[in-house]
């Protein structure tokens, strides 16, 4: 049967002109959480992509990487709701739901050979007629036969605010750092 | 704000084929997203892929699948391919949608997250690793038994990070 191959540098022209850049920041150095703030509200949608590995060195367990997400610097945890369907390679699949702000998705461990990987949805940002909901697609890969060193997971969260999203902090579940080289990335998305 | 989301190459298969290959793959995006809507000519089984031609034992996968009875998960280390989802069976297509982070830089191994669905088969999430720090300029996606169906289509975007 043939074989189908095409070069990819012939860029082709057309861009999709719903999705736009609005912000990305590469980590020079470890910090303990990161931020978007001043978020514009021209669109209609948000999305997070980003990639990050923690300093956090326990020995097991996927829950220690895990993400909380707070809108407006809301801190307050019982805003927030999540439910996660997670797969860690070897135990039965877990449901998460939880009175917290734990939708942000995953980082790996420190010294891990692979980096947390997040694509977030946050809907209708800027509609202040209704609570905010999320859509995480989110997990990891370690090359690592040990139980809790991968994982794939869907997470759904709300944040019972009416208010327009302005600002987005990203900090580990675990009292740890975001490593150099974590990237953030920020998009909107017209509708 | 500049526009991105950027189509860089798209195939769509007039005959059957056992592979698909996008090569000279630019660096100047962030993250790349390759959308396949595939058949197999036979079989529904796994969606293959390699990166930069590399065959070692550089790849590993952690899965979650449901297939409308039970949920499951499984996992795969040092393996010489990853395995993403399904291919589809004849006539029936499945949608795999592939988000290959942060692609171009050469400090970080790469980790590849894909969802992907056949309606009349299993849904899956995968995050697949490759232990290379290379900036990815080409991708094979093959399907592990039979061929991709003619119709079967493929198609890579560039998405560019803000400053």
């Amino acid at each position: 049967m043939p074989i189908f191959g095409i070069t990819a540098s012939s860029n082709m022209s057309t861009k999709l002109t719903d999705f736009f850049q609005i912000a990305t920041t590469t980590l020079g150095s470890a910090q303990s959480s990161f931020t978007f703030s001043s978020i514009p509200q021209d669109y209609t949608h948000l999305q997070i992509r980003f990639s990050c590995q923690s300093s956090d060195t326990a020995a097991s367990g996927f829950g220690n990487n895990r993400l909380n997400g707070y809108f407006n610097a809301d801190e307050t945890a019982t805003n927030y709701y999540n439910h996660a369907l997670v797969g860690n390679g070897d135990n039965p699949v877990t449901s998460e739901p939880e009175n917290t702000a734990k939708w942000a998705g995953n980082a790996t461990r420190n010294s891990s050979a692979g980096w947390g990987t997040n694509v977030i949805d946050i809907l209708d940002y800027t509609n202040t007629n209704k609570f905010k909901t999320t859509r995480c697609l989110t997990g990891f890969s370690n090359n690592d036969n040990t139980t809790g060193t991968g994982s794939a997971r869907l997470v759904s969260g709300l944040w019972k605010n009416t208010a327009a999203i302005t600002s987005i902090k990203i900090i580990p579940e675990a009292a740890v750092n975001f490593k150099q080289n974590s990237i953030f990335s920020l998009y909107g998305v017209k509708a | 704000m500049a526009a991105t989301y950027t189509p860089i190459a798209s195939i769509t298969l007039g005959a059957t084929a056992s592979s698909v290959t996008f090569s000279s793959i630019p660096s100047t995006y962030t993250d790349l997203v390759l959308v396949a809507s595939t058949t197999n000519t036979s079989a529904a089984g796994n969606n293959l892929m390699r990166l930069n031609s590399d065959t070692g034992s550089n790849y590993s996968r952690t899965r979650l699948t449901g297939n409308g009875t039970s949920a499951t998960t499984g996992r795969g280390t040092s393996e010489t391919t990853l395995y993403f989802g399904d291919t589809g069976n004849p006539s029936n297509f499945s949608t795999t949608i592939y988000h290959l982070m942060n692609y171009a830089n050469t400090t970080t191994n790469k980790t590849i997250l894909a969802r992907s669905g056949a309606g009349d088969v299993q849904v899956h999430l995968v995050t697949g690793l490759w232990r290379n720090t290379a900036a990815i300029n080409t991708i094979l996606l093959y399907p592990e038994s039979n061929n991709y169906s003619s119709g079967s289509t493929f198609n890579l975007y560039g998405i560019l990070a803000g400053s």
